[in-house]
């Protein structure tokens, strides 16, 4: 569990985080999206400690700040970064090399996880493309054994193949008590695996809530006429898609996209109805 | 239990995962900067031997000015090269996120820029301009013998000429082969290796030149401070030959414990920058 508490941070004079508070759970994956420059790398980055806040607090388990940066505190923590360094080795050797430093890393798990994603482990990581250079890093992530893993746009670069085998991997490699944060603009890429969603803005967390939360409250309806009390709504190929509340108590499945706009587009709203 | 700060297997291991990067990374400029006084030394009997029709050994004084330039290099550039890449997004991310202390990770980049590849570079290129100079007779002394030849060929050369301080007291020469001494040089360079280490961690981009053209603004500045406590100092006290007469004075004291002195205000200097540099990778943020 980490919570997050009024937390902010700018870049000079141009703010990003104005005190933002929320707890993440132990064994979920949430999915943190939000518009352009909302601050989604820098809350990641955050959380990781790669950046010390300037104001509030983030603090973990162990009761300490990340950005304290203790050895013990960072062998449960990985971040993999949009970019990822071009090791002057193989991925084999890179694994060997800064694995053992992850107390729980299983050097089975991360060759397995590379067979499964179709990469050469023995292929030097300077001599990888992009998209073989990421699954690399994903590899080493999930074969970390972290309880904390942040993840920045991990399937962009991705084929399409390694984006369903991204999904399967996840599932497969990551413990029951492993708290996933993974930021993405793809969300059709996650959209079955992302469970709770966290919509940031620009001053505030505008939605943290699971799936199963968001269908309580909020109604998708597919069907092909457009209602006059929908707070979104979308024509998609074959029909049409709009959300509305769920007043009937009906279950559907979310659709992020138009969870997304529909919470863009309803911002008071919303936060009244997920107002915990 | 663990130790937050310093744990010496987590360091052992992290220093050697580091050095076999290190190697990886600058294994082959290590190569290639010891075994360029060879290269030096095929060329110019190459081209002797084309133009005028017979080898021509690369003599003792250039292979002096060589070895300099060697030490030189691999202080500058090991630096740079091993830890440069820290300042950026993707390598300094993975750095940052490494389970290991600020400290161990400092203290593995000053032996690793500092001690190990310098090292390395300075034995190698001693080693083959050694084994060089049993091949080719026509090389002369090799440098290591020079220098020690030449140290103690300018301490008798003073003790003949009889030289006093301005005092009257005879020059004790044991601090001529105490300040010539190469074993001397090494925390200067050191030094060295320590600003472009600093200059590898702080600028993002250009960290050479950078680095260069602080060190040069720093002199300038420098000057002008002592410059202006100069002028000061004689606007206040009026008639400054006293305290030339005092430092002349009191020269022979200075010299016969340069030995000391230099080290101290070395290994000080020294220290100083390895603090800074702790306190850079502490706080260093992506």
């Amino acid at each position: 569990m980490i919570d997050i508490k009024n937390l902010k941070f700018s870049y000079g004079s141009f703010p990003v985080l104005n005190g933002i508070s929320t707890r993440l759970e132990s064994g979920k994956i949430y999915g943190l999206l939000g518009e352009n420059g909302v601050g989604k790398t820098t809350l990641l980055t955050l959380l990781a400690g790669m950046k010390k806040p300037q104001e509030g607090q983030i603090i973990l388990e162990s009761g300490h700040a990340p950005y304290e940066r203790r050895p013990s505190d960072l062998s449960q923590i990985f971040y993999l970064a949009d970019t990822v360094a071009p090791f002057k080795s193989s991925a084999l050797d890179y694994a060997k090399d800064w694995g053992a430093f992850w107390p729980n890393f299983s050097m089975e798990n991360f060759v397995a996880i590379m067979a499964e994603l179709e990469n050469d482990a023995q292929k030097k990581m300077d001599q990888m493309s992009l998209g073989q250079l990421k699954k690399t890093h994903i590899a080493f992530a999930l074969a970390s054994g972290c309880r904390y893993i942040f993840m920045d746009e991990p399937t962009n670069g991705l084929d399409i193949p390694s984006k369903s085998q991204f999904r399967k991997v996840l599932f497969k490699y990551i413990g029951e008590d492993t708290t996933i944060v993974i930021s993405t603009h793809q969300v059709k890429d996650l959209e079955n695996i992302i469970d709770p969603i966290i919509i940031l803005d620009y001053k505030e967390v505008l939605l943290n809530a699971s799936l199963q939360e968001i269908s309580e409250k909020l109604y998708f309806d597919y069907s092909n006429t457009i209602k006059e009390d929908s707070l979104y709504s979308e024509m998609i190929p074959g029909g049409a898609i709009q959300v509305r509340l769920n007043s009937e108590g009906v279950e559907s499945k979310v659709n992020i996209e138009a969870l997304f706009n529909t919470v863009h587009n309803n911002k008071e709203l919303i936060r009244g109805i997920f107002r915990k | 239990m663990n130790n937050d700060i310093l744990d010496i297997k987590r360091f052992g291991r992290y220093f050697m995962s580091d050095l076999r990067n290190g190697v990886r990374s600058y294994g082959l400029n290590t190569l290639l900067i010891s075994f360029s006084m060879v290269i030096v030394y095929l060329i110019v009997g190459c081209i002797s031997s084309a133009v005028l029709g017979e080898w021509h050994s690369l003599g003792v004084v250039p292979r002096i000015i060589g070895f300099v330039s060697i030490c030189v290099a691999v202080f500058v550039s090991a630096p740079i090269k091993l830890y440069g890449k820290i300042t950026s997004k993707q390598d300094g991310t993975f750095f940052l996120s490494i389970p290991v202390s600020s400290f161990e990770k400092t203290s593995s980049i000053i032996l690793n820029s500092i001690v190990i590849f310098p090292l390395i570079v300075v034995a190698m290129s001693l080693g083959i301009d050694w084994l060089l100079c049993k091949i080719d007779h026509g090389c002369g002394m090799d440098v290591i013998s020079a220098i020690s030849y030449f140290i103690s060929e300018l301490g008798e050369e003073i003790q003949m000429s009889g030289a006093t301080f301005d005092d009257g007291t005879p020059i004790d020469l044991s601090w001529i082969s105490g300040i010539l001494n190469p074993l001397m040089f090494i925390d200067d360079f050191m030094q060295v290796g320590f600003y472009f280490l600093l200059g590898a961690l702080f600028f993002k981009s250009n960290k050479f030149i950078k680095t260069v053209l602080v060190l040069i603004g720093m002199s300038f500045a420098l000057q002008i401070i002592t410059g202006i406590g100069g002028t000061l100092l004689a606007m206040t006290v009026g008639d400054v030959s006293g305290i030339g007469e005092y430092v002349l004075k009191h020269m022979s004291w200075l010299f016969n414990h340069l030995v000391v002195i230099d080290c101290i205000s070395d290994t000080i200097f020294n220290l100083a920058f390895a603090g800074i540099v702790f306190l850079r990778i502490k706080t260093l943020k992506h």
